[in-house]
């Protein structure tokens, strides 16, 4: 049981902007050089974050990298240090950077080959996630160790009365000997003293971890109205530690809401809460089933940082017969309960087309969406992405919405060029993401524990967003 | 678990050039200096750099600290008990059964604390993240242990030196006790900026420590102004390092730098120690030389309120002195001590605490000061008894 439990606090609460997915994954092009990029933050700051980086062309010679925090820019970022390549790969490169502050930080990425240096810069969230105990074992080393030394300590004072003040070879008198043992006595209750104030230290220590550095995203609370025959989710988001920076959209939206029906995960909606003030948002409910729901509400800070918000609702039978978007860019989808397995390739989606899990490996999960020839579908920008994805675990302890070029925020990117462009007056520019290709929807993912997941996939075709949706078992 | 071991008879001292001043003292001492020299190293370091690796060259000279004088106390451990005259186990102490030095068993001990700290400093770094403070438990540990094997040095020499009835070695002694006077100082660091110098925090930390080390020295050694030439190594120390340090050129590897340093960055001035100490050693020799229980209460009540009346004035307007443009400079390199992680402004060069408003509002006020000199009678008491019994350690 203790096992479980430390397990379970060794597991990280949240990762800021996804649920249970804390590992970044990122891919885009630094100047002439297509690169993926996969960062594994540190679940406690300051803490070291490992950076794998990736040529995709094979045409990278040397990767250099640097952390720079959203308020200092690179004018407050230590040189770059140089990645080391992988052994047995010639295209991977690795390194290691400490994350001091707990914030928005950007790791920008140098990549050098014959056209020269290429950049890119790539968001993470610096924030304390990971509560742990100590494990038995090492408490026990520790104990027994510490436990000889005050031993030891006490005994040292017995000497130290009985003896130490005698001329050489002189024998301790009984009264001596009673005496060092009442000092003994004595030091033992100061060491305890000691000790005792260690352990209150120790947990004032641990207090001020919970209450003040351990990350804790806002606190969601979703109620449900009727406004003229329709439902109205509003959401109220509120934080003991203040209200933070203001917010900053996200491809085009204050607020990305993602309502997935629990535990069956049959129904899905993508929604944009509209901002009523800083603390409230609502909007209007399409047409779910009746049920449990989780809300998942991504927003970005205006320093970079993102997070993801949750909360539970409970849907009654909708009444409604019609239903008036509060957002064009709002969609939905009802659909069958996850499968057993991963078997399952194909999903149908309306007018005959249908949209294919090509593969899931090497970091990336890759899809496919052809019209009834079976030819490659036209797609359309959606909010600006050629797809979205949503990852939500069947456990529902995994939650995370990304896109082609990664798990990072476009806004934190481009709020980091555009502090840069200001500070230095030099332009600076970020391209989010790989070209994309017409024939192929790559997001790079890796299903952070093993388990089954629904991953739903959304594009647009014809100016009507669809949404297909697989299982997947990661092992 | 204790055993006094029957020795026949007492054994005539022996003060030949061997039993004043064995030749590896002044190893122990170096291997104490290191501890201190060590760690400012490895502040600035922190401060300056930020990005640090077990191996750096501050932390080597820390573990010397602890290497030296433990491996040394070790061997004369086993020396002392498995193949040591008779002489040599008389002048020891017993200990689970073994005989060895009083000085040694406490040097070791401190060294197994220090070693202790380690699996402890790393599993706090993976639970709470790196803590870049001195005061942590872990730290607090390690600073426990690296007291120990510098008393344990000191009680070594002490022997020796009370045994011989003369006053060798009493410079190694003096230094020794300058160089815990220093670790203490290192310890208190965060607590003693300039800019504290108007808090009651301050005074009441200081109160709590130096009248300790200060009374313990006066009253322990046969020099006349042990407390001030030991106040005098510490200062002297802390200078060197201010000098010294800033001679290399470095930069910090951590993001975000808001202080673009280019050098090491050196440790803030030194207290004015010597002040108080010189007025302690007076008092003693004026009114401490003779003991008993009830007149060093009365001792340690007149050695608080001279500390006090000293120590406070002087870091008082000293402060304002290296707040000032005029401190700002190689010798007292005022506001040279801000790490790259702290973003320059004017409250370098201000008194802190000193908004009401603010959290840490902690004036300095007639009761704080009475609560100060509380804790410097208290320091000040503990340190005559045990100087008291350092005077008298033969073993």
């Amino acid at each position: 049981m203790r096992i479980w439990l430390a397990l379970l606090l060794l597991w990280p609460l949240a990762a800021a902007a996804h649920i249970g997915s804390p590992n970044i994954y990122y891919e885009g092009n630094a100047g002439p050089y297509a690169l993926q990029v996969i960062i594994r933050p540190p679940d406690v700051i300051p803490g070291l974050a490992e950076i794998n980086v990736r040529s995709l062309d094979g045409n990278v010679q040397g990767i250099s990298v640097l952390p720079a925090r959203y308020d200092a820019g690179t004018r407050g970022a230590p040189s770059a240090d140089p990645a080391k390549p992988v052994r047995g790969d010639t295209n991977l490169f690795t390194a290691k950077l400490w994350l001091m502050n707990s914030g928005a930080y950007n790791i920008l990425v140098h990549a050098d080959g014959a056209a020269g240096r290429g950049t890119t810069v790539v968001p993470v969230n610096s924030v304390a996630t990971a509560r742990r105990v100590m494990p038995g074992g090492f408490g026990a080393m520790l104990g027994v160790w510490a436990g000889v030394l005050v031993l030891a300590l006490v005994c040292l004072i017995g000497s130290a009365v009985r003896e130490s003040v005698l001329p050489p070879g002189e024998v301790p008198t009984r009264k001596r000997t009673w005496l060092s043992r009442g000092a003994m006595v004595v030091g033992a209750f100061v060491i305890t003293a000691g000790l005792w104030g260690g352990r209150a230290w120790w947990k004032s220590v641990d207090s001020d971890y919970r209450n003040n550095r351990l990350y804790r995203a806002d606190d969601l609370k979703a109620t449900l109205t009727t406004n003229a025959a329709q439902f109205v989710l509003k959401l109220r988001r509120t934080n003991e530690r203040g209200a933070g920076r203001p917010l900053v959209p996200e491809h085009g939206k204050l607020m990305h809401a993602f309502i997935v029906r629990q535990p069956a995960l049959d129904a899905f909606a993508h929604l944009h809460p509209l901002r009523i003030d800083d603390q409230n948002f609502e909007t209007t409910l399409p047409p779910l089933a009746a049920g449990n729901y989780k809300v998942y509400a991504d927003i970005t800070h205006s320093s970079g940082q993102t997070h993801t918000l949750v909360a539970d609702v409970a849907l009654p039978e909708n009444p409604a017969t019609e239903f008036t978007r509060a957002d064009e860019d709002d969609s939905w989808v009802a659909s069958s309960s996850p499968a057993p397995s991963d078997a399952q390739k194909i999903c149908a989606l309306p007018n005959d087309f249908t949209m294919q899990q090509v593969g899931f490996g090497n970091a990336r999960m890759q899809f496919k969406v052809l019209d009834a020839k079976g030819n490659p579908a036209t797609l359309e920008p959606y909010m600006t992405m050629q797809a979205h994805a949503v990852v939500h675990s069947h456990d529902a302890t995994v939650f995370t919405h990304l896109h082609p070029f990664g798990t990072v925020s476009m806004t934190s990117q481009q709020l980091f060029a555009k502090r840069e462009r200001e500070k230095s007056n030099k332009p600076f520019e970020v391209v989010s993401g790989l070209s994309a290709r017409p024939d192929l929807i790559v997001f790079p993912y890796e299903f952070p524990k093993p388990g089954a997941y629904r991953v739903w996939v959304q594009v647009k075709i014809n100016g009507q967003v669809v949404t297909g949706f697989f299982d997947h078992i990661a092992s | 678990m204790q055993t006094a071991t029957a020795i026949p008879s007492p054994i005539p001292v022996q003060t030949t050039r061997e039993t004043i001043a064995p030749w590896y003292f002044k190893l122990l001492v170096f291997g104490a200096a290191c501890i201190p020299v060590g760690a400012l190293w490895d502040i600035s370091w922190h401060t300056t750099i930020g990005r640090d690796t077990f191996w750096t060259p501050a932390h080597i000279v820390t573990y010397l600290g602890g290497l030296i004088p433990g491996l040394f106390c070790g061997w004369l451990a086993l020396k002392t008990h498995f193949w040591g005259s008779v002489e040599e186990r008389a002048a020891a102490v017993s200990f689970w059964g073994f005989r060895a030095p009083l000085g040694a068993w406490i040097t070791i001990w401190g060294c197994f604390t220090m070693l202790l700290s380690a699996p402890f400093d790393d599993w706090w770094h993976n639970t709470y993240g790196l803590d870049v403070e001195i005061l942590s438990p872990p730290h607090a540990a390690l600073a426990l242990g690296m007291f120990h094997v510098a008393l344990g040095v000191l009680l070594l020499m002490l022997s020796v030196q009370n045994r011989s009835g003369t006053s060798d070695g009493q410079f190694l002694f003096i230094l020794t006790g300058g160089i815990m006077l220093l670790m203490a100082a290192v310890f208190l660091t965060e607590r003693s900026f300039p800019n504290q110098h108007r808090t009651a925090g301050f005074y009441k930390a200081s109160a709590m420590t130096y009248p300790l080390y200060l009374v313990v020295l006066a009253r322990a050694s046969k020099l006349r102004w042990a407390a001030t030439i030991a106040s005098g190594i510490y200062m002297g120390g802390l200078m060197l390092m201010i000098w010294i340090l800033p001679l290399f050129s470095a930069e910090p590897k951590l993001a975000p730098i808001y202080n673009p340093i280019d050098r090491m960055a050196p440790p803030a001035f030194p207290l004015l120690l010597v002040a108080p100490a010189f007025a302690i050693d007076l008092t003693v020799r004026l009114i401490g030389r003779k003991s008993g229980w009830l007149r060093d209460t009365l001792l340690a009540v007149a050695l608080a309120v001279v500390f006090m009346a000293v120590f406070v004035p002087t870091q008082w307007y000293f402060s304002r002195f290296m707040l000032s443009p005029a401190a700002d400079n190689w010798f007292f390199a005022a506001g040279d001590w801000v790490p790259y992680s702290n973003r320059p402004g004017s409250w370098i060069m201000e008194y802190w605490g000193l908004d009401p408003t603010s959290r840490r509002f902690d004036p300095v006020t007639w009761k704080q000061l009475f609560r100060a000199a509380c804790c410097a009678f208290i320091s000040a008491r503990i340190g005559l008894a045990f100087g008291a019994w350092m005077s008298r350690v033969k073993r």
